[in-house]
């Protein structure tokens, strides 16, 4: 799904969004590999997933 | 990325207790939910709107996630007792780390970049976050 009519503001927001996104993602896996409460690492699992769909989204709408 | 630097192993600079690092992503989804309401009120394209909300409802299904796991270990800020936030308001210096955070210090950037109107200051404020991102990999050496 392309959107070339972005404005540029538009697609400064979603560079960020995703950014931001795949930060938390490297986190999320970095933080759930050093827990020690597995719970917690599966809530970090969980999260992580949910942020990789969320960032792949964004990319698709970035093109 | 060449042979020698894959092969070699970088020590994790990663001291964080569980409890930081789930403060962390508490405050660093707090950031992304501001980051989202700015692509919502910026986007003219409904399509994009639309998934942008859709993302955004998603990210607060998240926070809930970490917010419950918080409060399961009173370790929620607003969990914390009158008498501990009178002796951090007392000595700053034991507050935990993860308030140095990326959340903290973007939210700083945020407010850099509300007070700009133009297009080369979002660009800078933007570049300037970018910066922010990069040094919180490199801090986790995951780069």
């Amino acid at each position: 799904m392309l959107y070339d009519n972005l404005s540029e503001r538009e697609r400064i927001c979603l560079e960020d969004l995703w950014q931001m996104e795949s930060l938390n993602i490297v986190k999320c896996d970095a933080y759930a590999e050093k827990c020690g409460d597995p719970k917690i690492k599966s809530t970090l699992v969980d999260v992580a997933r949910a942020k990789r769909h969320h960032a792949s989204r964004i990319r698709e709408l970035l093109g | 990325m060449n042979d020698r630097n894959r092969n070699r192993t970088v020590p994790s600079r990663n001291n964080l207790s569980d409890r930081e690092m789930l403060y962390d992503l508490f405050v660093g989804e707090k950031y992304l939910s501001l980051l989202y309401d700015q692509a919502i009120m910026t986007s003219t394209n409904d399509r994009v709107r639309d998934t942008i909300e859709a993302l955004q409802q998603s990210g607060h299904q998240l926070s809930e996630k970490i917010t419950a796991v918080l409060q399961q270990h009173s370790w929620h800020p607003n969990q914390i007792s009158r008498q501990q936030f009178s002796q951090q308001a007392k000595n700053p210096e034991s507050l935990s780390t993860s308030r140095e955070t990326v959340g903290s210090r973007c939210l700083a950037s945020s407010r850099v970049k509300h007070s700009s109107d133009n297009t080369t200051n979002r660009r800078s404020s933007s570049q300037f976050r970018r910066n922010q991102v990069k040094s919180e990999l490199s801090n986790l050496n995951l780069e």
